[in-house]
């Protein structure tokens, strides 16, 4: 069965101008799939997400709050990691992301091969109950990709890539903002963390952004 | 001489004084403070949209539906970095939800994200899949803003291909109604596509 015309749809008493003004709607819905329907039990723990992760992370200011974080941060790294260790991931456990605080705070600067604006900073919050770092970084000065193509956060070891942490795209100015990864590792078995782009036109794939592993978050 | 009216909704506010026809991106604002009833509306608008796009990318359902609720999960987390004067809330929406596939398909051991193809393949190019996936995005959620009672209509119309009469049928209504909730709907969704072609996503 075709799909009606648009003067059935709407009826033939309508105005031209005003039907012609529906036609780019009507010609939109024509080329587009059905949506499908969300299946009850997806949709029941969408709906509990609010409850169940609790306040969203609150974050005023980007870069400058980071770097200032990042003096008291490292300053205090140790104590914070033992008291993280000892009273567990908070966040996941008690239900209240509000007080989350990072173990560390990574940050992956330029290589020659990208430009020199380019970085990545990544909070490394304490180990959850399953065991993944979570990981929430921001990059800026990255160039877009093609469609296809994509960046990738690495963990090195003995100068190869190791282990991936996570795929990435940014937006028009460089940009990604609040991307959430998990690390299922130890991070005392690696040197460096780097940032690839891959994809098609990267089979040999550069390292554009490195930092080493900090002991701080072995 | 017929002109369009859409018809009047009924109108309700969230806790936080959230209006119905409130913005993606002032959904997006109030859910960077923790306003479970704009997380509801987001979800009400872009759950189907999120599922469309990780079923065209992923093609494995299940894995789909993983993707999605991460899209979500993410949206919660991360909407107070959403900065209006950089973008509609759509397409840091898309971005979200992009991202969150991408990152679903990297952990499938089956299919890998960007693969080269051995032959030259007929099928779309990726522009022409990203520009697909962008309408159909755009579509699709202009579609959940509509009023319940124009969005069947449109619905049954253009995806289970009903007549007019059909659907009047179905749903018990007089013919004319449901060809008024057809102009409603179409012109709401007029306005809300204008320009998508040109906008594209962040």
């Amino acid at each position: 069965m075709d799909q009606p015309d648009l003067e059935e749809l709407v009826g033939e008493d309508l105005d031209d101008g005003d039907r012609e003004a529906l036609r780019p709607a009507d010609e939109l819905l024509r080329i587009t799939e059905a949506p499908p329907e969300i299946p009850e039990e997806l949709a029941a723990s969408i709906r509990a997400i609010p409850q169940s992760e609790g306040q969203p992370v609150k974050r005023s200011g980007r870069r400058d709050m980071l770097k200032s974080r990042r003096l008291t941060v490292y300053a205090a790294a140790a104590l914070l990691a033992g008291i993280a260790f000892a009273i567990g991931w908070i966040v996941r456990g008690g239900g209240d992301d509000t007080l989350a605080t990072p173990a560390d705070i990574v940050t992956l600067e330029a290589t020659r091969f990208a430009s020199n604006d380019a970085s990545m900073e990544i909070d490394v919050f304490p180990i959850d109950p399953a065991g993944n770092w979570v990981l929430l970084a921001n990059i800026e000065g990255l160039e877009p990709v093609d469609d296809a193509q994509y960046y990738e956060l690495w963990l090195t070891q003995g100068g190869r890539v190791a282990a991936s942490c996570g795929r990435f795209l940014v937006d028009a100015d460089g940009r990604a903002e609040n991307l959430w990864f998990n690390a299922p590792y130890r991070f005392s078995e690696y040197d460096d963390w780097i940032v690839t782009r891959e994809g098609p036109g990267n089979e040999r794939s550069r390292v554009l952004l490195r930092a080493p592993v900090t002991t701080s978050t072995s | 001489m017929t002109s369009i009216v859409a018809e009047p909704e009924e109108h309700t506010q969230t806790s936080f004084g959230l209006e119905p026809q409130a913005s993606d991106g002032e959904l997006l604002l109030h859910i960077a403070k923790g306003d479970a009833d704009a997380f509801e509306e987001i979800y009400r608008r872009f759950a189907r949209p999120v599922l469309a796009l990780a079923r065209r990318r992923l093609a494995d359902s299940g894995t789909a539906e993983d993707a999605t609720q991460e899209t979500f999960v993410s949206i919660w987390r991360s909407a107070h970095s959403f900065r209006p004067e950089r973008g509609a809330g759509s397409a840091w929406l898309f971005a979200v939800a992009r991202n969150s596939i991408i990152d679903r398909a990297r952990q499938r051991t089956d299919t890998a994200v960007g693969d080269a193809p051995e032959q030259p393949s007929s099928d779309p190019s990726p522009t022409e899949l990203a520009e697909h996936d962008w309408i159909a995005w755009e579509v699709h959620s202009a579609l959940g803003r509509l009023p319940d009672r124009e969005q069947t209509v449109i619905s049954l119309a253009y995806f289970s291909e009903l007549s007019q009469r059909e659907i009047a049928d179905q749903l018990e209504l007089p013919l004319g109604t449901v060809k008024t909730r057809t102009r409603s709907g179409l012109s709401r969704m007029a306005t809300l596509l204008e320009g998508v072609r040109d906008r594209g996503p962040a």
